[in-house]
Order: structure tokens, then sequence, then C-alpha cells
């Protein structure tokens, strides 16, 4: 009241000054490219009349002269001051400034001004985002920001991606970040079933689950690293938390249209024998010196490997105005894989709008998208046992047979050369199996803000994700293997998500003089429902997999079984943040989590952090050369919940799937009693410095964090008799990642014609598990011919996670056969499938109209076990009469042909590499007044052009999931789906 | 001031709307749904136990269930695991590393070898099944599932099993009190303590009526598992006797009432069990005819492991497994006077034999087949060295089980009837135990021993010691692995450490015991880790 009184009394003076000028009032909304502005200030210019703009954007101005100028500002972006001359309403779209340190950060339940922030937060803009063929919004930010790795764990299309913010903090959980979209927490899981293939082909792991988005419909994605920043998001929080933000309206009536062709191709492919070369080295290994050459000539990879065409088109039509703004998108995606039978087709559909009633008390807001996936994924797996998938047939397939053969004595079966289930035929594989997936996600968020005055405001958000899956597969009775021959299978897996969400929370933000205070104390409700499906029939007559798909009837036998899951959360959250004398900065957070997955004496976690900053640069004692220099320090708890799985914690049975015309499901116990079980809670210190010098020509932020996880999930062995050989349990121990993040932006020319800039990040982690005094736990599985049980990696304390523990190779003795030292036994070898370095440079180039941008990212210090090479490039391996990879060629002659392929470090491999990942040139064209366009664009872009590495398979940037004990594996090589280079062709209009 | 009324009249009750918003949200109490699942825990606390949730769905786990690496009987026709344990690391078999082929991480070499450790794959896989096995039959054993008697006679004999066997690998059982938190710790109970309990178990199960006194005709399945030959009858029940008091000073180092083993024996005849004595020798492992009188039970189980392990890959097998060499030069020589009958091959079918196979190897259509370098397919009779470097025609081979496909190819779901106890285990059980002292038989112990032989045609023994069992236990049952296999049977005659054999010598006394798994002892301080390990 006192400053209300105090303002009008400057007000009056104000208007006594003035004299003559007829007052009136102002208002409207204040936004940027990507929607509006809250808590821009608007001031009559050279009076102290001004207001700040609310959560919308929307500011009402009083007494304002119709002559007066009206100054519009807010950090981070270009001030801009605008003549009222007599208008009542005056939208104001503000330019973000060249600085990054004054943009505005999405930080979960509001947004925050990175000038003021406490915690490690990084905002990528659509402006940034990589291009090209894109399927996961993740691969949008690759190597854009520090300290963050992500990697499509392989090159198939939607592909799941691993994003490692910060490290590795947990053994077994999802190591994954929280996502959020439009500010709705996402499950973890899995939206569709994953790809099963009976027939000894193992299985691949389901599609990214975040592959629904629609990149073009993203406007930012901000990555919130640290527990002062993740904190707000509690037991969710300890992998960081990625929110994306989708477009809205922002200006009148703008129609846009892209499109993009892309050529893809696996540029490289490890290189077979031919057939010539396969004869020779047989010739040499045969006791006789003769071998008997079957006359053919097959190139396996001519049959699985092609050239791909990818197309994809948006639309999106946008309007804005004083009541709000709505956005409506539709795009479509038609992406073909390099490797037959793989396919990825997306619909999706957005519909966001925002509306405000009652003054602008009252706003309502939508966000809506819908996506439809219809995809086709080939036999290529993640486990292919000795008799393989399709890339290991390929590798193996003798070239001197050909693929077609119906002379059954000739080892013909089904028209296919398969002379027994240890031989596969990739031709067979592709043709006499089918596997495709059809998912349909809805997430809709209905929101309803309510402004009680211009300082409090109540906002409820109301969510809903439903996504349903069917996968279809079918393995013919004319594939031999020891399951389908003259039986024929097929498989209908189902999988629904429900996940709903209530939020509400109450903001009140205020300024006291050059001081803000920012609270925020909310609710959140949410419930996964999770349900699952599955239906497989045997012995079928007929071979026309499309039939045995879709009548599945025609099988003789079934099983089946269904499944339901229903988790729980419901948190209470606070969060005060204040800023002192527009230098110092507090923030402090508290979150209490309850979850349906905790067992009933840690039924609610509480987790929180604080923090300050202090902007030196400020201080008048401090270097004038620095435009920006913020020390800020955070420390906080926040928790993992992802790895416990709902209800392990009481004790319950369960029928398992039978098989079908055998065995009938039986039951069993899935989990018992342990009233103890929570979270995993990861303890985090960061402190950090972002600097601008020169201008900001340079900007950028130095950062140290130490992460320590405690009470980690493990599955352990239970204390035998149970009913169950695993049980969870919260580990004593830590899993400590430390290390330091270096961001620099630089414009290095910058003048009318010509702008070059130049971002560099690179990031160093180090991670360790000490003080755990459990059982040591063998990981990393290996598969292959003779490789039943073999492991790779181990989980022990005082090492990394995923540590090597290999035999240690010195070479071949005189009689062909391995030398090992210490007696042949596994151990430590000090490497690990961990990453030391991330790194990431992107430049780019503006000439005139021309822009050009170069982007390498790479990873450093990590090792990769090339289970590949050991599996399928051994001598024994030729000397059963398979192809191998060229690389054996040297030993024929040399090792002796039963030698076995032991697990050791002779197929250990460093993982470093650098990968020119993205170059794009665009042209924009010059608009004239006239021109229905309001922009046009046209680019080239190439995607993965080439990689220095030392690494001897098809892409160092893989990790095969080889799950044993149920702790993960990283970095291991096992017939991935090899990376494409990609060159796209595209358009962008807006009209 | 209209505006102030305006906000008062409304913020307040919108405010209180918020809230009451906020509050209602606020409504769930976290517990779990059992939407998928039956809550098992007791009335006394998460914690206690309520009884399972159907006692005919528990029994039927404990004959079928794959959990825990297979605790279900009917897994036992795995050729890892027990099967591994038992044959692999005795005298009869062993699993040689070819090239690319069955290297396994060393888990077969190490176990033949016997240079295990703790760490063992398989040394786990069954200390988890055998005790997982066990706490199901306890759970359902106990009054609060309510078994009927039937599932009770059932689950004892299955109890004593697991009991047993657990006490042959590792001395040892930890016993979990069904209603003490899971956090809490098993105790320890001795071998003697375990054995006793199994001693019980049995006898209870054998007197109280329960099972079913079905002979060699009983169906091999369909209708009531509990009447079948692949459910536990009252035979059943009496052959585990008989083992478990064979093997007594073996396993608690007194020694067992070999009358009483000499009367199961006895007991099972009277129920009709008898040698059969059919043409073909190996229709005993042919049970879809189930014409002969000698299957005592048999396991639904895949037999393909006891077939397609041993045979080369151009037989369509996986040619790893091999018989030792020694073991089948006990047959002496290929002359049928004198040597017995599993000696010789038996019927043809699609090229493939029964019984030993060795010898150059023909395909379905009589033409010689090669190895995948094109040597011809020739299992010699020559004795092994390595079982690290080996190329595909090291070994000869063992089938019992007769392949049954028409067409040559692999059979498919087919072969699912796993030969468990049969009569002549259990009649060599007779003649051993009488041999030791035991009384009560019809037969001396050298009739008995002759009238297999005669079965074999081999000339009939003039005389019989204690020390010729083991010889003649490894002709009938080689390759077999029921209930301890051979190694139980090595270990009867103290030849299991201190034998030597093909790429095996003489082992320190501690490994007459596997180790406790190093997890187990991890998670268990009240498990002492056996001796030497």
């Amino acid at each position: 009241m006192k400053i209300t009184l105090l303002k009008s009394f400057l007000l009056l003076g104000a208007f006594m000054c003035l004299g003559i000028a007829k007052a009136q009032t102002v208002s409207g909304t204040v936004s940027d490219a990507t929607g509006p502005l809250p808590g821009a200030s608007v001031v009559v210019k050279g009076t102290t009349n001004g207001t700040q703009t609310d959560f919308d954007g929307n500011y009402t101005l009083n007494d304002v002269g119709a002559d007066a100028v009206l100054t519009f500002s807010y950090i981070g972006f270009s001030s801009q001051e605008i003549a009222v001359n007599g208008q009542t309403t005056l939208d104001v779209v503000l330019q973000e400034d060249a600085s990054e340190l004054d943009e505005v950060v999405v930080v979960g339940y509001g947004t925050q001004s990175k000038r003021t922030a406490v915690g490690a937060v990084e905002s990528v803009k659509a402006e940034e985002f990589n291009k090209g063929v894109i399927v996961n919004p993740q691969q949008l930010i690759q190597g854009k920001t520090a300290g963050v790795q992500i990697s499509a764990t392989n090159g198939e299309p939607g592909a799941a991606v691993n994003v490692r913010i910060r490290g590795t903090a947990s053994v077994r959980s999802n190591n994954n970040p929280l996502y959020v979209i439009d500010g709705i927490p996402l499950s973890g899981a899995n939206t569709s079933p994953s790809n099963n293939v009976s027939g000894d082909i193992g299985t691949t792991a389901a599609l990214d689950p975040l592959s629904f988005l629609n990149p073009f419909d993203i406007a930012s994605i901000d990555i919130l690293k640290d527990a002062s920043a993740a904190a707000i998001y509690g037991s969710r929080g300890a992998n960081g938390v990625v929110l994306i933000t989708t477009k809205r309206g922002s200006r009148e009536g703008v129609l846009e249209f892209s499109s993009t062709v892309s050529l893809g191709w696996i540029q490289n492919r490890i290189e077979l024998l031919d057939r010539q070369q396969f004869i020779q080295a047989q010739t040499t290994l045969s006791v006789d010196g003769t071998f008997d050459d079957a006359g053919g000539n097959t190139d396996a990879y001519d049959v699985i490997f092609r050239n791909s065409i990818t197309t994809n088109y948006n639309v999106a039509y946008s309007d804005a105005n004083e009541d709000g703004d709505y956005r409506l998108s539709i795009g479509y995606q038609d992406q073909q894989g390099e490797v037959e039978n793989s396919e990825f087709e997306r619909l999706t559909a957005r519909f966001n709008a925002t509306r405000r009633y009652f003054d602008d008390k009252l706003t309502l807001e939508t966000r809506a998208n819908i996506s439809n996936i219809e995809n086709q994924r080939p036999p290529i797996t993640d486990n292919p046992n000795a008799r393989g998938d399709l890339l290991s047939a390929s590798y193996g397939f003798t070239p001197d047979r050909d693929l077609l053969e119906s002379d059954t004595s000739a080892g013909g079966f089904g028209g296919y050369y398969q002379p027994s289930a240890e031989r596969r035929n990739p031709l067979a594989l592709l043709d006499l199996t089918r596997s495709t997936f059809s998912t349909l996600r809805v997430l809709v968020g209905f929101g309803a803000t309510y402004k009680f005055t211009d300082n409090l405001s109540f906002k409820t958000n109301i969510g809903l994700d439903k996504s349903t899956s069917t996968g279809k597969s079918a393995q013919s009775r004319s594939f031999l293997s020891e399951s389908t021959t003259n039986i024929g299978r097929a498989q209908l897996n189902g999988v629904k998500l429900t996940n709903t969400t209530w939020e509400s929370y109450f903001s009140y933000n205020k300024g006291f003089g050059d001081d803000i205070l920012d609270l925020t104390l909310g609710h959140s409700f949410q419930e996964f429902n999770t349900e699952t499906t599955s239906l497989e029939g045997i012995n079928f007559e007929t071979t026309d997999l499309f039939l045995m798909m879709n009548n599945i009837a025609r099988a003789d036998d079934f099983a089946a079984n269904s499944s339901n899951q229903i988790d729980e959360l419901q948190s209470f959250f606070f969060r005060g943040n204040y800023s002192l004398d527009g230098k110092f900065n507090f923030s402090g957070t508290v979150r209490i989590d309850g979850s349906s997955r905790f067992g009933g004496n840690n039924k609610y976690g509480t987790f929180g952090a604080f923090g300050a900053s202090w902007d030196l640069s400020q201080e008048n004692w401090f270097p004038d050369v620095f435009d920006r220099f913020k020390l800020r320090a955070a420390w906080g708890v926040v928790g993992n919940q992802e790895g416990l799985g709902t209800n392990q914690f009481t004790r319950r049975e369960q029928v398992s799937i039978g098989t079908p015309g055998g065995d009938p499901g039986s039951t069993g116990t899935v989990s018992f009693a342990n009233d103890d079980l929570k979270w995993e809670e990861n303890e985090q210190f960061n402190v950090g410095v972002d600097f601008g010098l020169l201008g900001n020509k340079i900007t950028g932020s130095l950062e140290y964090y130490k992460r320590t996880t405690t009470d980690f999930l493990l599955q352990l062995q239970t204390a035998q008799p149970a009913d169950q050989p695993f049980r969870f349990e919260n580990i004593d121990g830590e899993i400590v990642n430390q290390g330091v993040e270096l961001s620099l932006s630089a414009t290095a020319i910058e003048n009318e014609d010509f702008y070059w800039d130049i971002n560099f990040n690179v990031g160093y982690n180090d991670n360790i598990l000490q003080n755990y005094a459990g059982p040591d736990i063998q990981a990393g599985a290996i598969n292959g011919p003779g490789l039943t049980g073999a492991f790779a990696q181990q989980l022990s304390n005082d090492q990394p996670l995923f540590s090597f523990y290999l035999r240690d190779w010195q070479g071949l003795d005189a009689d062909g056969n391995n030398i090992f030292g210490d007696n042949a036994v596994q151990q430590f070898v000090g490497a690990s499938g961990l990453p030391d370095v991330t790194l990431g440079i992107t430049q780019n180039f503006k000439y005139k109209n021309w822009d050009l941008s170069i982007f390498f990212n790479g990873l450093f210090g990590q090792e990769i076990y090339s289970n590949d090479r050991n599996a399928f490039a051994s001598i024994g391996n030729l000397s059963q009469g398979r192809n191998v990879f060229a690389s054996v060629l040297p030993l024929v002659g040399v090792e002796n042909p039963f030698n076995p392929a032991e697990v050791s470090t002779r197929f250990l491999e460093d993982g470093s590499f650098l990968r020119l990942q993205n170059v794009t040139l665009g042209h924009n064209f010059e608009i004239s007044e006239n021109s229905i366009f309001n922009n046009l664009r046209v680019f080239m872009n190439a995607q993965n052009l080439f990689v220095i590495t030392d690494y001897s398979g098809q892409d160092p940037e893989v990790s095969t999931p080889r799950l044993l004990n149920n702790v993960p594996s990283l970095g291991i090589d096992l017939t991935a789906y090899p990376r494409p280079t990609t060159i796209s062709l595209g358009i962008n209009a807006s009209f | 001031m209209k505006k102030q009324i305006f906000k008062r009249k409304t913020i307040v009750p919108i405010a209180i709307a918020c809230i009451a918003l906020l509050a209602g949200q606020s409504c769930t109490d976290l517990e779990p749904t059992f939407s998928d699942s039956v809550d098992t825990s007791g009335d006394s606390g998460s914690a206690s136990f309520g009884g399972v949730a159907s006692s005919s769905a528990s029994l039927e786990s404990l004959y079928t269930s794959g959990a825990s690496n297979g605790l279900g009987i009917y897994n036992l026709t795995s050729q890892a695991d027990d099967y591994a344990l038992s044959e692999v690391a005795a005298d009869n078999i062993a699993v040689l590393t070819r090239g690319a082929d069955w290297s396994d991480n060393g888990v077969w070499r190490v176990l033949h070898a016997h240079t295990w450790d703790p760490n063992h794959q398989y040394v786990l896989q069954v200390w988890n099944k055998h005790n997982a096995g066990l706490l199901l039959a306890n759970q359902l054993l106990d009054s609060r599932s309510s078994p009927s008697a039937a599932e009770t006679a059932q689950a004892q004999v299955i109890k004593a099993f697991h009991l047993y066997t657990l006490v042959d690998y590792f001395g040892k059982v930890p016993f979990r009190d069904l209603d003490a938190d899971s956090s809490e710790l098993p105790t320890v109970l001795s071998a003697q303590e375990a054995i006793a309990l199994a001693e019980t178990e049995l006898n209870a199960a054998i007197a109280s009526g329960n099972l079913s006194a079905h002979g060699p005709e009983a169906p091999l399945s369909g209708g009531d598992r509990a009447t079948s030959l692949i459910g536990v009858g009252q035979a059943a029940a009496l052959f585990m006797r008989a083992r478990l008091n064979l093997n007594l000073e073996v396993l608690t180092g007194t020694a067992g009432d070999m009358n009483q083993v000499i009367a199961d024996v006895n007991a099972i005849e009277d129920l009709g069990f008898e040698l059969d004595t059919s043409d073909d020798y190996f229709d005993i492992w042919n049970l879809a005819e189930n014409e002969n009188q000698e299957v005592i039970m048999a396991l639904n189980g895949d037999t393909r492991t006891r077939l397609y392990n041993q045979v080369h890959p151009n037989q369509g097998g996986w040619n790893g497994f091999v018989t030792l060499t020694e073991t089948f030069r006990l047959h002496g020589t290929n002359d049928p006077a004198d040597d017995a009958r599993i000696g010789l091959s038996g019927e043809n079918v699609d090229g493939l034999s029964t019984g030993y196979i060795r010898g150059q190897q023909v395909g379905p259509d009589g033409v010689d087949l090669t190895d995948r370098q094109d040597n011809a397919l020739v299992y010699e009779d020559e004795l092994l060295t390595s079982l690290e470097v080996n190329n595909e025609r090291n070994g000869m081979r063992i089938v019992k089980y007769p392949v049954r496909s028409a067409d040559g190819g692999l059979p498919g779901d087919g072969f699912r009837d796993y030969v468990w106890m049969r009569f002549t285990d259990a009649a060599l059980m007779r003649a051993e135990a009488g041999l030791r002292g035991g009384s009560g038989a019809l037969l001396t112990p050298l009739e008995e021993v002759n009238l297999i032989r005669a079965r074999a045609n081999a000339s009939a023994l003039g005389s019989l010691s204690l020390d010729d069992m083991p010889d003649i236990l490894a002709r009938e049952l080689n390759a077999e692995g029921v209930i301890g296999g051979r190694r139980i049977a090595q270990r009867r005659f103290g030849l299991f450490t201190t034998g030597t054999w093909e790429m095996k010598v003489v082992t320190e006394d501690f490994r007459d015991l596997y180790p406790i798994p190093g997890s187990a002892v991890a998670t268990n301080p009240n498990l002492l880790q056996n001796e030497g390990y």
C-alpha cells in the first residue's frame, strides 16, 4: 500500500509537470519469438511510471500521456521504445540480446532469468537445434551443452537415446533424466513393446518413447543440471531434468511450412571376406588343402543394406492477439532405415492455445499433441546367440553360396539356403520374419491460471498422457530354427500407458526496490497405469506372415498373459528465490514426494536444495573488462525412483506365461516384503561462474560439480532360501561423479556482411563406486558362438561403473594358441565404458544471406568391447565354415583354427572419437514487401560426414544393452544397427 | 472502490476454491494396488506369511516353474546346473571347447578339471533353484496354505529331494522362518539336521497312503499329474528314500540302513516295476511308446539336451558333450559276448543311432558326413587330452534318447519325456545295499547284476564285490545324471577327488563339496564357506 501511495504521489507530480498532456491507459502483451514474457518492464520514458508484465506477458499501465514514449525492456532482450500516439493497445515483440547470460530459462513450475539463476541451468533454443533427419528430441541438443552426453544406442530410426547429465549416478536404474513436456512430467516407461523375435533371433529394446514429439513443434529445451535446479522435481530429479517447451502462437497469422528430403546410406561397413578371399582362406585352413567351392557368389550386404529416402513435411498456422494465441501444426515424417525392413513413419498433430479472460485475470491454456507411429523393425537384436540375427547372419554367410536354394538335399529349406539351424541366411531372415509396430500417443495438458493480484497467482494443470501400442511379429515355418521349423510362430504384444497428472501451485512474485521475491508453493499428483498384453501362437499351416499376424487363430496352440501395474506419486513442493540488489540471489527448494513404489517405512521422502549467487560485475571494484561475472554455489539432495518398479516390497504372487502347447503358466512370487525400500539419494554440490567479456562478445561458464549417490538400488542375490533369487535393496555405498564443465561462446567476427561465432563446450567427468561392501556383480554379457555365460564387466568397489573385467591377452604362442597373463583369470584392466570427456564445437558463419553451421561432437576416454569381433571375427568361426571379418585374414595359417576366442583384452578397443556430426548450409531469400512470403529459406544439411577414431567397428558411438544380473552394461558393441550418413535438402517458408 | 469490492467478493471464494482444489488433490494413501498379482503377506504385517494363494498352483510350480533358474523339478532336464555339477565334474562326461564352440567362459572346463571357485555360475544356479524349491515346498506345507492330503504328500517328497540335493552339493542348508522379516537372515541347518528333516518328510509321505500307488502302466501325462508317470507317486518316494539311505554316510557321516534300501526297492518291485527286457533296450528312453515296465518317474522336460548337445552340427547337434573314452572302454571289446549292450549302437534312425556313437557318421541318406573343415566325420576311440583345444571330431558320444523325427530335421517340441527314475537304477541300489551288508532281497547282488548283464547280452559275472560296483554303475547309468548322478556314486566309493580320469588329476578333498556361492556367503553371514574355498 505504501508503495502504491508513493507511486501515486510521483504520478501526481509527473502529471502536474507534464501539464496538459491527456492521460490514458495503455495495455498489451510483451512477448518474444517463442511466447509471452512475464516480468518484462514497461516504463513511461523519462518518468518512474512503470509496471511489469504478468505471467502471460500482459501489462496495463495507467496515466500514460497520449504522446508519451513507452520503454519495454527485459533481461536478455534489446529494449524497445514505442510512441503511444494515442493508441490504447501496444503489443510488443522483444528481440533477444546476443548475450546468452540474459536469457530466460524454464525451471519447472515457472521461468527464471538466467541472470538471477542460482542453479546450473542451460537452455537451447530452436535456432540452435541440430538439423537433418531427427527422430527424437534429445538429438536436437546433442553436443550443445557441456556435461550432457546424448547418444543414440545405435543407428535405427527412433532407437533409444541415452542422455547422461553429469555422468552416470545409478547402477541399475534408468539413468535418463526426467522429461517434462510443457509442465507435464512424463513417466520413464517405454510406450511400445520391445521387438522380440522368436526363433532364437533375440530381442531389441523398444524405440525411444520420446519419438512421439515432432522436433518442429519444439521451441526450447532446458536442462536442469544441478540439485538447486532439479530439486523441485524431488525424487525424480537425480539425473537432471529436461524441460521441453513447445511452440505457441506469437504473431498475427503466420503460416509456416517446412520440408526436407534426405538420402541416407551406411558409409562405414565392416569389411568381410569376399568370395575369393573366403575360398583362399578355407583352402589354407582345410586339412587336405582343398575346399569344395559351392559355386555361388553372395555379398550379404547387398541384401540387407540400402540407400534410404526420408521425407519430412510440417505445416503450422499460428495467431496471437491481446486475448490469447494459438498454434496448430501437423507434421509427417516417413523415414526409411538403411537396413531393409526398417521403416519409421510418424504423423503428429499439435494444438497449443492460450486465452485470457476477465481483465486477464484468468488464463486458460491447452497443449495437445497426438502422434501416430507406424514402424517396421528388422531382425537385428541386442542378444543374438551363437546362431545370430540379421547382421551376424550377414557376417557369417558363406560368400561362395547363393542365398536362394530350392533343392533340399543341397541345404535348401523353404526356398532359401538354410543348411541347419546353426547357419542363418540373411535373406531368409528378411523374408521369413516380420515385426511391425503401431503406437498412438496422446499428450494433452490443460491449465488454468488465476491472478489474484499482480503478485499472486494460482495455477492448476491437468494432464493426460495416453499411449497404446501394438507389436505384431511372425516367423514363418519355413524359417529354419529350433523353435520355428515346420511350426511357425506369431506374437501380438500390446502396451498401454495411461498417465494422469494434476498439479496446482501458487506463485508469488513481488519487487521491493531492486529486490525481487519469488515464491512457489504447490502440490502434485500423478498416476501411472501400465497395461500389457501378450499372445503367442504356434503351429501355423500358412507361411503368409501377414495372415499369421492378422489372423492368429490360424495357429493351433497359444499362450497368453496380461499385466496391469499402477503407480502413484504425490508431492508437495516449495521454492523461494530472493534477489538482493540485483547482484545477490538466493534460492531454496523443498519437495516432499510420496510414492506407491516406496516401502511402508519410507512412504514419503524429503528433497531439497539451496544455493546462492553473486554477480561480481555489479560491484564497482570489479574489472570493467567483465560485463558479467557471476559466482554460483548450490547444494542439495535429490532422488531417483526409476529403478524401483511397481511394488517390490510386498510378498505377492503372479502366474507367468506358459509355452504354447506346452506347460501352462506357473505361479510364482514376484517380490517379497521389504518395508525399507526407497529411492536412491543423490547429494549434489555445484560451484560455477558465468562470465561475459568484451561487450559480451565472449561469454561462458565454468563449473565444478560433485554428485554422490547413496542408497543406490541393486537387485542383489537374496539370502537363500527365497522365493526369488534376487531382491531389490538400497545399498550402502557411494557412486561418485565429479567433474568440470566449460562452455564458451565467442563472436569472432561481427559486421554488416559477415558473422562468425564459435560455441565450445567440454565436460570432464570422473566416476567411481566407493565404500561398497556388497558382492562383486558380473555384468556385461557377451554373446556368440562358444560364449554362453561369458561376461566382460564387473561391478566392484573402487572401480568406475561399467569397468571391463577381462583376461589379459598377450598374443599367440608358436602353436597359434592364446597367451594370457595371470593364469587367464579375468581381472580389471583399468578401462571403463564411460567417457571421461564430452566435447561439442559449433561454428556459425553468416555471409549476407548465406549461413553455414558446422558442428563436431566427440567423446574421449571410453573403451569399447567389440563383442562383434569376439563373436564373428574369430578364426574358429572361419574354420567352422562361416565367413568372418576381413581382419581375420592375416591370422589364417598363424592362429590355431581351434583356438578359442575367450573374452579378453584382445577385443577391447579405444572408443574415443570426434565426429563431424552436422553441417548445414542455408540461404535466406530477400523478401520484398509485396511477396507472399514472410520468410523463405533453403538449406542443405549433412549428418555424420566422418568420424575420426581408432575403433575398428562400424561406429564408436554405440552401446548394445547387455544386461546381466540385472546390471546394465555400457560400451559393448554387438550387432548394433549401423549408423548412417545422411544428406538432406530442405526448405522453410512462412507466409 | 467498486473494484475493491469486486476483488473482495470474488477473490476470497476463488482463493478458497483453489485451496480446496489443492486439498482435493491430496487424496491418495499411496497404498499399492494388486490388480495383476495376489497379496500373500499375512495379517500380522507385510513380512509375515499368509499362506500361498493357491495350493494346487504352488504344487504345479514345484513341478514346472522356471523361476529362480528353474525351481520346478522338470527343469532338471537342463544340460547345465545339476547335470553339469553331477556329470560333467565326474568321470563319465566332458564338455570340450572346440574353437568357436563351447568355451562358454570356461564354465565346463573348470567343472571337469575340478578348478571351480565360489563364483561359478552353475554352483550359484543350483544353490538358488533348490533353495527356492525348498522354500516353496515349505510354504505349501504350511497349514495356512491349506494343502490337500495328496498335495502334502507330493510336496513332502519334493522337499526331501531338495534337502538331499543341497546337502549332497553343499553339505548344509539355509533355513528361513516363513514368518520372519525378509531382512532377517536365514539360519543354517547342518547336513545331519537337513537329512533328518528329509527323512521325516519322506517317511510321512510314504506312510500316509496319500501318494498314488501306480505301476508302470500309469499314463505318461494328462489327467491328474499325481497319478501319471510325471507325478510323484509312491514308487518315486520309495526310490528317493532308497537313494537317501544308500548315500547317508556320504551325506551325514552316519551309515544308512541298507535293509531299508532293499525293502524300499522291493516295495517298488511290488508295485509292478521291473527290468525292461523288451527287444529294444533304448525304448526305455522312448517314453512316447511307454511300453516298458522300467520307468518309475519321468519329467516333462526337454530331452534334446541329452541328444543334440552331443552330436555334430552336421547331424543337427551342438557338438560339445562327449563321453570319456575310458568309460566307453569299460565295456571291453566290440564283441557282444562280453560287452554290455549299452556299448553297442542302437537302431539307426536318420543316420543317427543310440548308445555309444563312434566311427564314421552318416547322414539320413546314408552318405558319409564330413565336419565343417571337410574332414571325414569320424568319432575315434582315442583318449582325450585337452579340454581347451579340440577339433570337431574329438570324443565319442553317448545318446540314449532315440531320434524320433521322421524327416531328419530337428524335432521341435516333441521331445518332452525325460526318464528320471528307472528300475534298473533301483535294482543296482538294491544290489549295492546287499554288498554293503543289507538283507531282505530275493536275489543276491551277483544275481541282480547278472540279470542286468543278461539283458545286455553280456556274459554273467562269476563273482561280485563292492569294488566292482563303480564300473557296473558307469556302464549302465552313464550320462543319466539322476539324483546326484555319477558324482555321488563316485563320492560313495571315495573316488570323486582322489580318482583320475581323462583331463582330471587327483584334486584336494575339499572339492568333494561344492563351495557355497560367493554371493550367498556375502548375503548371509550365518553361512560359513565350506572348508578349502
